[in-house]
C-alpha cells in the first residue's frame, strides 16, 4: 500500500473512533416534586466518567458508542441507573426519589459534588433541609445564622445576620438571589436575614477559589436560589412563632408545565413590645415613650416549561423594614398646668425590591444557555420630627429632618454551559449591568413662631450613574484520574465618572487525589470590586451607604491563596483543613472625624484608601450521614488594615479580628416523631477603641488657651486598641413532629443562649458615686465618681416555641 | 441625633436591662508618662511632664515626682535637661477644694535648637516606664508678600472692624509641608500713674499677644468636612489654623483670611492718645508631628460631639507614653496700627513704672 493510501487510512481509522462517541443529555429532577437538582452526578458504571449537573438540573455526557450503563445520583437520593445501547445523541432526563430516612451512606461513585474529588474548595454547600432542626434566635430558621457557625466566618454584632468572610468586610460579600445581587441581607438590623427559608432551595456559601462566572467582591459569594415550585401537587408550609409567622405554598398551574412558587413573613415584635413600653410609661407622668419596628417580606417565583430545549423562571422579592422611637415630654408647673411640650419622634425604614426574569435554552446536546434580565433596588430612609412648645408665650419650634440613600440595577447576561469531552466542562459568558447610586440626600426644615424664622433646605450627594461589562471564562479539566484542574478569567469593565476601569481576575484551582479518600488542593484567585459600603465601623446598619467606585477611588482588589486536604475518616466523617492567605487594596473608611450623616459634602472626601490582610487555618469536621449529623469547625486568623490617615498610618486590627472562633453544632434524629439539636459557638473578642485614661493637651504655642491650664482629652492608645469579653453561647432546640391526615405537624422548642451568658453588645462606661448609685456616660476628667466599665448584653437566654405545619 | 440614638439604647435597655461591669486587667489601668514639648529653632528646649489619669480613678494632682531627661541632638548626648518647680492650681471636685501643686518643668540650659537638626529625648522618672521621643526641626518658609485691608462693619447697631489679609508664600516642592498660620495681637493701651498729686499718662507696654480667632473661606484653611449644614451637625474645626501643601505643592499661594480682634479687646482705639495695635502674621512650618496631633485634638473633640463615628487618637510620637515631642519653625510679619513711638508719648513696661515709683519714694 502507498504512502497517501496509509495516510488517508489513518484518517479514516481516526475519524471513524471521533465519530463513535454520542451525547447523552438531559435534566435531573426531583421525582415528586420536579425541582431540578442543581450539581447532581451522572456517571458510566463501568468506565466511571461522569459529569456534574448545572445549575438548572442541566448534564451532558460523552460516550463511547455501545452498550452503556449511566446512573444519576445526588446526595439524599436513591440512584437511578439505565442501560442504554448508544447509537445517536440521546436526551434522558432522570427523576430521582428522595430518600427521607438516610442511615447507611450512599456510594455516590464518581460524585463530582464529593468533596474529596471537586477541585472546588473554600465552599461550603449550607444544608437548606436542616436549617429548621439548628436552633436560633427566637426559633426563626435562619440561613446567615448558619452561616456564622462555618470556619472562615466571623458574625457581626450578636445577634445580627452580617458574615465577615476570612477577614473581608460587611460589603465584600455578595449575597445572590436566583442571580441577583442583594445589597441588604438583614431585617430589624441584621437579626434575621432577607432569605425566606421555606422559599429556598440551594445555599452555596464560597469563600475563595471563586469560579470564574463570580465576581464583584472580594470575599464570598452566598449563592442562594430559591425553589422553582412543585409542577406534581399543592404543597405548603405555615408557621407561626414568637417574631414573626410566615407561609409558603408552591405546586403548578399546569401539571408539569407551569408551577408557582410564593411565601411571605411579617414579624410582629412591634406588638408584642407594646405592654413593655406602657408599663414603663405607667409609672412616668413626665415623659412617654413609644416604639415599633416590625419587618415583612415575600418571594414569588413562576417556572413555565416551553419544551424539553426551552423553559422560562420568573423570580421576585420584596421586604420592608420599619422602625420608630419617641418621646413625649410634659413639663408642669406647681398648678400641674402644661406649661411646656416636648415631642420627638425618630423613624427609619429600608428594603430591596428584587425580580429576574431567566431563560434557558438548550442550543445542542453539549451546549445550554441562561440569559437572565435582573433588577434590584435599595433605598433607606431616616426621619426626625421634633416639635416644642413653650405655653408661655404660645411659641412652637418644630425641626424635621430626612435622609435618603439607595442603589439600583438592571442587568443583562447570558451564560453558556458546554460539554466538549467528558474532560472538559467549559462555562463561559458575558453581562451587563446600569448601576444607579443614590449617596445620600438631606432634607432639613424648620420653623419657630417666636421669631418668626423658617428654612426648608435640600442637600446631599448627586445620584452616579455607572455601567459594567464582564466576560468569563471558565473549564474543568481533568487532567489525569490524580489531577484535575478548574482555570478561568474573568474581565470586568466598569465606567463611571469617564473613567474606565478594566479588572482582570485570573482564577486557578487543583486537586490532586492521594487515594479515593484524599485529596490536596490548592487555589489562586484575585477578585476586583466596584462598589463600596461606606459603613460606621462600630455598628452594622442599613444606614451604610453603597457607593461606586470613582475615578478618584480605584476599584478594591483582593489576592487570595488557599492550600488545604480533604479527607474521608471512619465513622463517616468528613475532614477538611484550609490555609489561606488574602491580601486587599484600595478599601475605604471614613476619615478620622468623618461620619455617615455629613453627607453635605462630596462622600469621596470623607474616606481614606489603604490596604488590609487576613491569614488563617480553618478546619471543618463534619458528618452528614446518620441519625446524629451536624459538625465542628475551628478557625485561627487574624486580620489587620492599615490607612495613611487613619490611626496616624499605623497598622490596626480590623474591627472582627477574632483569633479564635469554634463552633459545633449537632443534631439528633431519634425517630420520625422526635429530633434534638444544639449549637455551641465560642470565640474571643472582637475589637474595640476604647480610652483608658485622660491625659492633659496644654501648652500649645499660640494657641488661644496657652497659659490658661491644661485642656484634657481621652487617651485611645490606637484604633481598636481592646479586645472585648470573650463570646460563647449554648443554643438547644427539640422538634416534636406528628403526622396529620394532610400532612405534618411540628412544634419546635429552643432556648437561645441556654446558660444565659451576657455577651457584650456595647461597652459604655458609667459612674459609680459615692452612694453607690450609678449613671450612664461620664468618663469626663472631672467626675468625682469613680468609673467602671460595663457591657450591656442585648440577647439573654430566650426560650421560644414555633408551631409549624407542612403539607 | 446623640439624643435619638440615647433613646434607642434606652429602650434597648428597657427591653433587656442587663448590664454587666468588666474588670480591667491592669494593664488597661496603669499610669504612664505623658510628654508635652513644642520646640522651634533659636530658642530652648521646654519639656513638660504630667501623668495620665485613669478613667477609673480618682482625680489626682500632677505629677510630682522629678524625671531624668536626657537631651541627645542629631544622635549625640547633648545635656541633661535642668528641673524647674512650676506651680499648678487644680480642682479636687470631689472634697471641692482648690489645691496648688509644685511640679516641674524642664528646660535646656546649653543647646539652642536649630532648623534641620534632630533631637531627641529619653525620659525616666521612678514609678514609670522610661519613654522616649523624637523630632526633626523644620525649615521656616519665607512669606514672600502680605497685604492688609480694614473694613468697617456694623452688625444689630454694633460696629466693629475686621482685619483682611493676604499673606503669599512659596511651598517646597520636596516632601509633605505642613502649615500653621496664627495672628497674633497686642493692644498697646492708655493708663496712668498717681505718684502723689502728679498723674503721669502712659501707654502701658506689658503687651500680651494673644492668638485670635481666624475666619477664612480659603480651600487650605476650610476644613473639608466643614460645609453648608455644619449648624446642623456642628463642624470639625480647624481650630488651629493648619494646613498642607496637598493642593499647593511647590507652588506659590496667596492665602486669605479675615481677623476681628473685638473679642479680645476693645475694638476702638485711641490712635490720638498714643495706643497701638501690633499684629503679627505668622506663617509656621510644622513637622509631621506636630500637624497630626493638632489635627487629632480637634478630631477628637468633633468624634466625641457626633455619634456614629469612631473615635479619634490623640497622635503621640512618645514611645510608651502618651503626649507629643514635636517642632515647628516660623516665619512673621509684623504690623503696627497707629503710630509708635508717637512723639509726646510717653511708653512704660513694668519695670519703667515700677522704677518711677522707687525714685518718687526716694525723694
Amino acid at each position: 500500500m502507498n504512502k497517501p493510501s496509509l495516510l488517508l487510512l489513518f484518517i479514516l481509522i481516526a475519524l471513524s473512533g471521533r465519530a463513535q462517541r454520542y451525547t447523552i443529555s438531559g435534566y435531573i429532577s426531583d421525582k415528586n416534586s420536579r425541582e431540578r437538582l442543581i450539581n447532581a452526578n451522572v456517571y458510566e458504571n463501568n468506565t466511571l466518567q461522569g459529569t456534574t449537573a448545572n445549575n438548572f438540573g442541566f448534564y451532558s455526557i460523552s460516550l463511547p458508542k455501545g452498550e452503556v450503563k449511566i446512573t444519576a445520583s445526588f446526595i439524599g437520593y436513591s440512584p437511578q441507573t439505565i442501560d442504554i445501547d448508544l447509537q445517536e445523541d440521546i436526551t434522558i432526563n432522570f427523576e430521582v426519589e428522595l430518600k427521607s430516612d438516610q442511615i447507611e451512606e450512599i456510594t455516590v461513585t464518581g460524585n463530582r459534588t464529593n468533596k474529596i474529588e471537586n477541585t472546588q474548595m473554600s465552599m461550603i454547600d449550607v444544608p437548606v433541609q436542616k436549617l429548621q432542626n439548628i436552633p436560633t434566635i427566637l426559633g426563626e430558621a435562619d440561613v446567615l445564622k448558619v452561616i456564622q457557625l462555618l470556619p472562615g466566618v466571623q458574625g457581626g454584632t450578636e445577634g445580627t445576620s452580617g458574615i465577615y468572610v476570612r477577614g473581608g468586610g460587611p460589603d465584600q460579600n455578595l449575597f445572590l438571589l436566583d442571580g441577583v445581587p442583594v445589597y441588604n441581607a438583614g431585617h430589624l438590623l441584621g437579626i434575621f436575614s432577607v432569605f425566606n427559608p421555606d422559599a429556598l432551595r440551594t445555599v452555596k456559601l464560597y469563600k475563595g477559589a471563586f469560579p470564574a462566572r463570580f465576581s464583584g467582591r472580594l470575599s464570598s459569594v452566598v449563592d442562594v436560589s430559591m425553589k422553582d415550585g412543585n409542577m406534581q401537587q399543592l404543597k405548603g408550609d405555615f408557621s407561626i412563632g414568637l417574631i414573626s409567622s410566615k407561609l409558603m405554598l408552591e405546586g403548578p398551574i399546569v401539571k408539569d408545565k407551569t408551577s408557582f412558587m410564593i411565601s411571605g413573613r411579617r414579624s410582629y415584635a412591634d406588638l408584642l413590645a407594646q405592654p413593655i413600653i406602657a408599663a414603663q410609661n405607667k409609672n412616668n407622668q413626665r415623659s412617654k415613650i413609644n416604639g415599633l419596628a416590625f419587618f415583612h417580606d415575600f418571594n414569588f417565583k413562576l417556572n413555565h416549561i416551553f419544551s424539553d430545549k426551552s423553559r422560562l423562571y420568573w423570580s421576585l422579592y420584596h421586604g420592608r423594614d420599619k422602625g420608630k422611637v419617641g418621646q413625649a415630654i410634659t413639663v408642669r408647673n406647681d398648678k400641674s398646668e402644661v406649661i411646656e411640650n416636648l415631642d420627638n419622634q425618630f423613624g427609619l425604614g429600608w428594603g430591596n425590591t428584587i425580580s429576574s426574569v431567566r431563560w434557558n435554552y438548550l442550543i445542542s446536546p453539549k451546549l445550554f444557555s441562561n440569559t437572565t434580565l435582573t433588577y434590584s433596588k435599595y433605598k433607606f430612609d431616616i426621619l426626625s420630627d421634633e416639635s416644642y412648645h413653650q405655653y408661655y408665650n404660645n411659641s412652637i419650634k418644630k425641626e424635621f429632618f430626612e435622609y435618603s440613600s439607595g442603589i439600583e440595577d438592571i442587568a443583562l447576561k447570558i451564560d453558556f454551559d458546554y460539554f466538549p469531552t467528558p474532560r472538559h466542562a467549559v462555562k463561559f459568558g458575558t453581562s451587563y449591568i446600569n448601576h444607579k447610586f443614590s449617596p445620600g440626600v438631606t432634607t432639613f426644615k424648620f420653623s419657630n413662631t417666636a421669631d418668626s424664622t423658617a428654612s426648608n433646605t435640600t442637600f446631599g450627594n448627586r445620584d452616579v450613574f455607572a455601567n459594567e461589562l464582564s466576560a468569563y471564562i471558565e473549564d474543568d479539566i481533568t487532567i489525569s484520574t490524580n489531577l484535575k484542574l478548574n482555570a478561568g478569567f474573568h474581565l470586568s469593565a466598569f465606567f463611571v465618572d469617564g473613567k474606565t476601569y478594566f479588572s482582570p481576575q485570573p482564577r486557578l484551582s487543583a486537586r490532586w487525589l492521594l487515594n479515593p479518600d484524599w485529596s490536596v488542593k490548592a487555589s489562586y484567585s484575585r477578585m476586583a470590586q466596584h462598589v463600596h459600603l461606606l459603613t460606621m465601623s462600630g455598628i452594622d446598619l442599613p444606614s451604610d451607604l453603597w457607593v461606586p467606585v470613582t475615578k478618584n477611588l480605584a476599584p478594591p482588589t483582593s489576592n487570595q491563596f488557599a492550600l488545604g486536604t480533604a479527607l474521608k475518616l471512619p465513622h463517616k466523617l468528613d475532614l477538611s483543613v484550609e490555609g489561606f492567605y488574602k491580601d486587599m487594596n484600595n478599601l475605604i473608611e471614613y476619615k478620622e472625624g468623618a461620619s455617615f450623616m455629613k453627607n453635605g459634602t462630596d462622600w469621596e472626601k470623607m474616606v481614606e484608601l489603604g490596604k488590609g490582610w487576613s491569614y488563617g487555618v480553618e478546619v471543618l469536621l463534619e458528618k452528614t450521614i446518620g441519625k446524629t449529623t451536624g459538625w465542628l469547625g475551628y478557625t485561627w486568623s487574624k486580620t489587620e488594615r492599615q490607612f495613611e490617615k487613619i490611626n496616624f498610618g499605623r497598622v490596626f486590627p480590623a474591627k472582627y479580628d477574632r483569633r479564635h472562633d469554634l463552633s459545633l453544632v449537632l443534631t439528633h434524629k431519634f425517630s420520625n416523631k422526635f429530633d434534638i439539636s444544639g449549637s455551641w459557638v465560642y470565640a474571643t473578642g472582637s475589637s474595640a477603641t476604647l480610652a483608658f485614661s485622660h491625659i492633659p493637651i496644654g501648652n500649645i504655642p499660640y494657641a488661644w488657651n496657652f497659659g490658661f491650664g491644661e485642656n484634657y482629652a481621652y487617651a485611645y492608645e490606637s484604633r481598636n486598641n481592646y479586645r472585648m469579653p470573650d463570646f460563647h453561647r449554648l443554643d438547644l432546640g427539640v422538634n416534636f413532629h406528628k403526622q396529620k391526615k394532610r400532612g405534618v405537624r411540628t412544634w419546635n422548642i429552643s432556648v437561645y443562649n441556654a446558660y444565659n451568658r451576657n455577651n457584650a453588645l456595647l461597652l459604655m462606661w458609667m459612674e459609680e458615686d459615692k452612694d453607690g448609685e450609678m449613671t450612664y456616660g461620664g468618663g469626663s476628667m472631672f467626675n468625682s465618681g469613680t468609673m467602671k466599665l460595663f457591657k450591656a448584653t442585648f440577647m439573654p437566654i430566650i426560650p421560644s416555641v414555633s408551631y409549624s405545619f407542612k403539607f | 441625633m446623640k439624643i435619638k440614638f440615647i433613646l434607642i439604647i434606652k429602650l434597648l435597655l428597657i427591653i433587656t436591662a442587663c448590664v454587666d461591669e468588666i474588670k480591667l486587667k491592669e494593664d488597661y489601668t496603669s499610669k504612664k508618662l505623658v510628654v508635652s514639648s513644642f520646640i522651634t529653632n533659636g530658642e530652648n528646649i521646654v519639656v513638660n511632664l504630667y501623668q495620665n489619669k485613669p478613667i477609673n480613678s480618682k482625680y489626682e494632682p500632677a505629677l510630682k515626682t522629678k524625671a531624668k531627661i536626657v537631651l541627645y541632638e542629631n544622635g549625640n548626648e547633648k545635656e541633661t535637661l535642668k528641673p524647674m518647680v512650676r506651680y499648678s492650681n487644680s480642682y479636687d471636685y470631689e472634697n471641692q477644694t482648690q489645691i496648688t501643686d509644685s511640679t516641674y518643668m524642664y528646660t535646656s540650659e546649653q543647646t539652642e535648637i536649630k532648623n534641620g537638626n534632630t533631637y531627641k529625648i529619653v525620659v525616666e522618672c521612678e514609678g514609670y516606664e522610661t519613654v522616649t521621643a523624637e523630632t526633626t526641626v523644620p525649615f521656616p518658609v519665607p512669606v514672600n508678600a502680605f497685604d492688609s485691608l480694614t473694613v468697617h462693619k456694623e452688625s444689630h447697631g454694633s460696629k466693629y472692624t475686621e482685619y483682611d489679609y493676604k499673606l503669599s508664600f512659596t511651598d517646597k516642592a520636596e516632601d509633605i509641608n505642613y502649615y500653621r498660620l496664627i495672628v497674633l495681637e497686642a493692644s498697646a493701651k492708655k493708663s496712668f500713674l498717681k505718684l502723689g498729686s502728679d498723674t503721669i499718662d502712659y501707654i502701658d507696654m506689658n503687651l500680651f499677644s494673644s492668638s485670635t480667632y481666624i475666619n477664612s473661606t480659603d480651600p487650605l484653611l476650610t476644613n473639608e468636612n466643614k460645609d453648608a449644614n455644619s449648624y446642623l451637625f456642628g463642624e470639625l474645626d480647624n481650630s488651629y489654623g493648619i494646613f498642607t501643601d496637598d493642593m499647593i505643592n511647590g507652588e506659590s499661594y496667596e492665602i486669605k483670611f479675615t481677623a476681628n480682634f473685638q473679642y479680645y479687646s476693645s475694638n476702638e482705639m485711641d490712635y490720638e492718645a498714643g495706643e497701638f495695635r501690633k499684629v503679627n502674621l505668622v506663617l509656621q512650618s510644622l513637622n509631621a508631628d506636630m500637624f497630626y496631633y493638632l489635627r487629632s485634638i480637634d478630631a477628637q473633640e468633633y468624634s466625641d460631639y457626633m455619634m456614629f463615628t469612631e473615635p479619634v487618637p490623640i497622635y503621640s510620637n512618645v514611645e510608651n507614653g502618651f503626649g507629643v515631642f514635636a517642632a515647628y519653625a516660623s516665619s512673621e510679619i509684623e504690623i503696627i496700627y497707629g503710630e509708635y513711638p508717637k512723639e509726646g508719648v510717653k511708653y512704660f513696661t513694668w519695670s519703667d513704672i515700677q522704677q518711677l515709683y522707687e525714685d518718687y519714694n526716694n525723694k
